[in-house]
């Protein structure tokens, strides 16, 4: 069960359930929240990959061992980080947009100024 | 053989919990609810993540996700205060249909795509794979260069959210109350 193909079914269809969000709601803040189920289903797809296949990495004599901490963990803690600026920038644009249109829903965003 | 099987529970366990969590946030009308079951997505997802053999990244998931990006929603939520009528409507349930059959086909194609790719039995890894301490000694021996850019997209993003979230950029603030120096019998 705990399989490569399992947990990337898993990834793809959280993916899936977050492009459902982004397009079919027109709330902001479930839009915002849904670009956050996108890019934790990278996560799971990354830290699957290096499960499986952890790959090489340089001992400190110098020659070739398996990878105790692959490329993909370094990926997801990258992904982190974005992830979190994103939600700070998103968030403080629609805390301004809601001061200044009292509203939350992505069909009144349509200009750039008023 | 009792531990394997064991995982694979836990993993079946989480993976449901985390397809659950995720179905609710992207359905729920108040974005409060959505929020709530997003910590559930959350923590699933870090359940699968030490299923996975990523102790230190299971850890940076609940911290990171469930204690820092989700306050700022649930603050967010909070300082908005939406009332019922200030939901705004949902987009008319044919074109919500449409996209729901769309990304359904998305996800078959992954699914299909994935289905075909070979296999491979997980490899036996050591007690000390994915710990703080080989993940650290990677991050600052290979991958540093990016580890520093990170920080300078963070300090950008910290600035960009000031300048946008906050009232008045060019005036000060005004003062709570001004002082009231024509009151009657002012307390001079």
């Amino acid at each position: 069960m705990l399989t490569l193909q399992n947990c990337l079914l898993l990834s793809a269809l959280v993916f899936a359930t977050g492009v459902f969000g982004v397009i079919a709601r027109r709330n902001a803040l479930i839009v915002l929240m849904s670009v956050e189920l996108m890019l934790n289903a990278v996560n799971i797809a990354f830290v699957a990959f290096a499960r499986f296949y952890p790959g090489t990495s340089q001992s400190v004599a110098g020659h070739l061992e398996p990878a105790k901490a692959p490329a993909g963990h370094i990926f997801v803690l990258l992904t982190m980080a974005v992830a979190a600026a994103e939600a700070a920038v998103g968030l403080a644009i629609v805390l301004a947009w809601f001061r200044n249109r009292k509203t939350t829903d992505t069909e009144e965003m349509r200009n750039l100024r008023w | 053989m009792s531990h394997s099987v064991l995982r694979e529970t836990f993993f079946v366990i989480f993976a449901f919990l985390a397809i659950f969590g995720a179905f609710l946030t992207v359905s729920r009308r108040n974005p409060m609810y959505s929020a709530v079951s997003l910590i559930l997505f959350f923590g699933a997802v870090s359940g699968v993540m030490m299923i996975l053999s990523a102790p230190f990244l299971a850890l940076m998931q609940l911290m990171v996700y469930a204690g820092a990006i989700l306050v700022l929603f649930l603050f967010v939520i909070m300082l908005l205060a939406l009332r019922e009528e200030e939901l705004g409507e949902e987009r008319p349930w044919p074109l919500q249909l449409l996209t729901g059959i769309g990304c359904a086909v998305l996800f078959g194609l992954l699914a299909a795509a994935i289905l075909r790719a070979p296999s491979a039995p997980a490899p036996a890894v050591g007690g000390d794979f994915g710990s703080p301490a080989e993940v650290g000694r990677s991050m600052f021996a290979e991958w540093v260069l990016p580890f520093e850019i990170v920080s300078v997209l963070i300090l950008a993003a910290t600035m960009g959210s000031v300048v946008l979230a906050k009232k008045h950029l060019d005036r000060p603030e005004p003062a709570e109350e001004p002082a009231d120096t024509h009151g009657p019998g002012g307390g001079h």
